[in-house]
């Protein structure tokens, strides 16, 4: 291909902080329009502005998280523009001194074809990353032909990860995002929930022809929240450029565009939502913040293995399968649940595969995700325990498993209460067999006469009799020494 | 001893109207009491009612209009009706025009007094002073209204504590809670005489650059659709942005909102703006306590050079005491060498 596609990215991540901003109501997402307003964030005059400390530790963390030099003094500016989702006129925002700066993040070069099993990384650099407050949303009614306002978003922390120029395809945005997406939900700095817009994004692209080292003509493609919109409307603008390039059939000007999901194409915004004069000045409302090393250090301490980093621990190190690991380690719940049980358990690879057999089966039988089962885990570590031991038997420990889930029953006394300890004893065992074979002496001839089939059949027959409690490694035994005699 | 105080129309009181002397708020209620309206009441005061200001307090910011507020205080103070005023002087102009009725203003340190309930106009030298016939009346009122309060960000820290402010972060955290108090001493303060400042004329201009750069980012939230003056006949969003601000702000205010869109503007930020700053950053720094502790400049026989050290005081953030002779000036948090020598004076 004789072009190259330049593209920088604008990540707006809602930080998950209970509280707002520059107030102290609620941030969270769902609640009915306008209830979590006050008269700050609606706007009022007379309430003055106080920072959001734990926001400010979040914005820390993304720092961390992106191996960003974190800013000694961080101070707030006001944003000036009108719009009736803005209610007081000016965003508050940090235009002079951004809270982390020149971060990177390494991506898995996608279509890149390394030597060998490894897969080539690409770094993507980061300018800067800053903190600012969401402004409310605008819901158009068209029956009545007006728009309202629910100012809940308003004041609501959020940060925008700016990145260098980075990007030349879709799949490298596409795997940016994703991997963003991983690094920021994990150590519970945002939800990063696209279709709630908790992550957005805005796309600067630009096209050049290979080797020449001027950057082309720049459109930004504003607020994006699909993953698939994204790859799309990059195609699709890159193409447009590339045309324009090649037939000059329309000039490229510095524009903001937006994506059409429907019609598949980007339309220029109106001249008006166009680049502004936005007279930033240093909000005098807000003293400045001093970061010292000891607040970075208690961030970093409350940070969870990056996702990354425990995929690799658990592949290479504890040698547990690709697709089991990537479970796992890309949710931070069954991340807890594994490193808890695993601990009293002491066998990642039982751990790894009653979570990834058992627990999940159980839970989503319950419509139940993985990041929000809330399970004992010394009783799950309990459960796995016995089976090791032949105390129950594997399909009786799953039973064990959803009491333990559904009615948080105690393991020991579940099983004692519905007598479901293992049947081990010989003379019992070859009763019921004895049992079995006299009621199926069809089968029996059946087997006789080379079916192998009718055995598993046989053995269903058993453990039925014995109330599934029987040990199956000796009803196997037994069942092929007693039928052949 | 319980004084009858006024609170200026920008000072909040719950369900009361609070119009900051504006059309714009003329419908407006109080959704919450300012600090300083609980304080007095708290301290035993009694809050006589509203005191009539110029719009925003914005009067004197571009020519020598007169002062409303001063004209109630008048009133108010002959009539032996009321005390004390109590009202956001971060011009100048309430504190000379005081001085040259005989009167007197008390402008404390920058972050002593909360803006909790202030409407605000210039964040960076809003602050809420007490206007009085008797200085040591003012003195009185201000010990009842000064001292931290969590819910202002951007207050003084204990003067004990090393200096430099301390942020103030939300509920969330509970940010270390400090009274600000002031420097004691038994000893008469060192008095220096101060004349006629080389560069007078620039404090007014950096005054003006920054009063309407502020006013104009804190103004801009009375567009008439929330709350406040709405206009009756539009026909787009547009329209109703610009009829209800064309017909609710005075003079002063639309002349601060253009010159403040223009100073912040990116083709004049640098010149005017940032330039304005730095020259006020330079005043604040080229002041130095050696050997004195408070500075008294002598006004003029007609008083008109009384706004230059209010405009001092306010740019850098330092307690002053306008009578009608002179204005007197002390480090930040030393307001208690102002009263002491208030108290010489009228004795
Ligand atoms: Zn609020």
């Amino acid at each position: 291909m004789k072009y190259e596609v330049v593209m920088g990215l604008e990540v707006h991540v809602e930080l998950s902080t209970q509280s707002k901003l520059f107030c102290s109501c609620s941030a969270k997402f769902g609640a009915e329009a306008n209830e979590n307003v006050c008269p700050a964030c609606a706007g009022m005059p007379g309430m003055p502005a106080l920072v959001n400390k734990n926001a400010v530790s979040l914005g820390i963390a993304a720092g961390i998280l992106t191996n960003s030099d974190i800013s000694e003094v961080i101070t707030f500016d006001k944003k000036n523009y009108f719009y009736p989702d803005l209610p007081t006129g000016y965003q508050i925002t940090q235009w002079f001194a951004p809270i982390c700066k020149n971060g990177w993040i390494d991506i898995e070069a996608v279509g890149g074809g390394g030597a060998d099993d490894t897969i080539p990384t690409k770094r993507i650099t980061l300018k800067q990353i800053h903190i600012e407050e969401d402004a409310g949303k605008l819901v158009h009614e068209p029956r009545t032909r007006s728009t309202l306002v629910d100012f809940n978003r308003t004041s609501v922390p959020l940060i925008e990860i700016v990145s260098n120029p980075d990007f030349n395809t879709s799949g490298e945005v596409v795997a940016y995002l994703e991997k963003l997406r991983l690094l920021l939900t994990f150590a519970g700095v945002s939800d990063c929930k696209m279709q709630e817009g908790s992550m957005r994004c805005d796309i600067n692209i630009s096209v050049r022809e290979k080797g020449c080292k001027k950057l082309g003509t720049r459109t930004e493609i504003k607020n994006m929240n699909s993953l698939k919109a994204i790859a799309r409307a990059i195609e699709y603008e890159s193409q447009r450029h590339i045309d324009a390039l090649e037939t000059g059939s329309e000039e490229l000007v510095v524009e903001t565009r937006r994506w059409d999901d429907t019609l598949g194409m980007t339309f220029a915004m109106r001249e008006k939502e166009q680049a502004e004069d936005y007279r930033y000045f240093p909000n005098p409302e807000i003293l400045p913040i001093r970061i010292d090393k000891a607040w970075i250090e208690d961030v970093r301490a409350t940070l969870p293995e990056p996702a990354h980093e425990k995929y690799e621990r658990l592949t290479k190190t504890l040698g547990l399968p690709e697709h089991d690991s990537r479970l796992i380690s890309e949710s931070q719940n069954l991340s807890r649940i594994f490193d808890a049980v695993t601990k009293i358990v002491n066998k990642p690879k039982d751990v790894s595969n009653w979570i990834i057999g058992e627990l999940l089966a159980v839970s989503s039988g319950a419509g139940v995700e993985g990041d929000e089962i809330d399970i004992n885990v010394s009783d799950f570590a309990k459960i796995i325990m016995l089976v090791d031991e032949g105390k129950i038997n594997r399909a009786v420990g799953k039973k064990v498993l959803a009491q333990v889930f559904e009615n948080k029953v105690n393991p020991e006394e579940y099983i004692k209460d519905n007598s479901l300890a293992m049947v081990s004893d010989t003379g019992t065992l070859e009763s019921a067999i004895a049992a079995v074979l006299k009621e199926n002496d069809k089968t029996v001839a059946e087997y006789k006469n080379g079916s192998q089939k009718v055995f598993g059949f046989l053995v269903g027959q058993i453990m039925k009799k014995t109330g599934g409690k029987a040990d199956p490694r000796m009803v196997n035994e037994l069942l092929k020494k007693m039928i052949e005699t | 001893m319980s004084y009858s105080i006024l609170l200026e129309e920008s000072i909040m009181q719950k369900g009361i109207y609070a119009t900051a002397g504006s059309k714009m708020l003329a419908n407006f209620t109080a959704p919450i009491s300012a600090a300083v309206a609980d304080s007095l009441e708290a301290g035993g005061m009694q809050i006589a009612g509203r005191a009539k200001m110029s719009e925003f307090g914005a009067s004197g910011l571009y020519d020598d209009s007169p002062c409303t507020l001063l004209t109630e205080a008048v009133n108010a103070f002959c009539s032996d009706k009321n005390d004390a005023i109590l009202c956001n002087d971060y011009t100048g102009t309430i504190a000379a025009n005081a001085a040259r009725r005989g009167l007197c203003y008390i402008h404390p340190t920058y972050g002593t007094v909360s803006r909790y309930g202030l409407i605000p106009a210039v964040c960076s030298m809003d602050q809420i002073g007490v206007l009085c016939k008797v200085p040591s009346v003012g003195f009185e009122i201000l010990a009842i209204i000064a001292g931290y309060d969590a819910r202002d960000g951007a207050m003084l820290p204990s003067a004990n504590d090393g200096g430099g402010r301390t942020v103030g972060f939300n509920n969330n955290d509970g940010g270390d809670k400090r009274t600000a108090d002031t420097r004691r001493t038994a000893a008469l303060p060192v008095i220096s005489v101060a004349k006629m400042p080389l560069y007078a004329e620039i404090y007014r201009q950096i005054t003006q650059i920054l009063c309407s750069a502020e006013l104009s980012g804190n103004i801009s939230r009375y567009d008439g659709i929330k709350f406040g003056y709405a206009a009756k006949d539009y026909s787009d969003l547009r329209e109703l942005y610009t009829k209800s601000r064309t017909e609710a702000f005075g003079e002063d205010l639309k002349l601060s909102a253009l010159i403040g869109a223009m100073v912040l503007g990116a083709m004049c930020y640098e010149k005017y703006y940032d330039k304005a700053m730095r020259l006020r950053r330079v005043i604040k720094e080229s002041v130095c306590w050696d050997g004195f502790d408070v500075l008294r400049y002598i006004h003029d026989a007609d008083g008109k050079d009384a706004i230059v050290f209010a405009i001092f005081s306010r740019l850098c953030g330092l307690p002053s005491l306008s009578v009608q002779e002179c204005t007197y000036v002390a480090d930040a948090g030393n307001e208690h060498a102002l009263s002491m020598i208030a108290v010489a004076d009228e004795q």
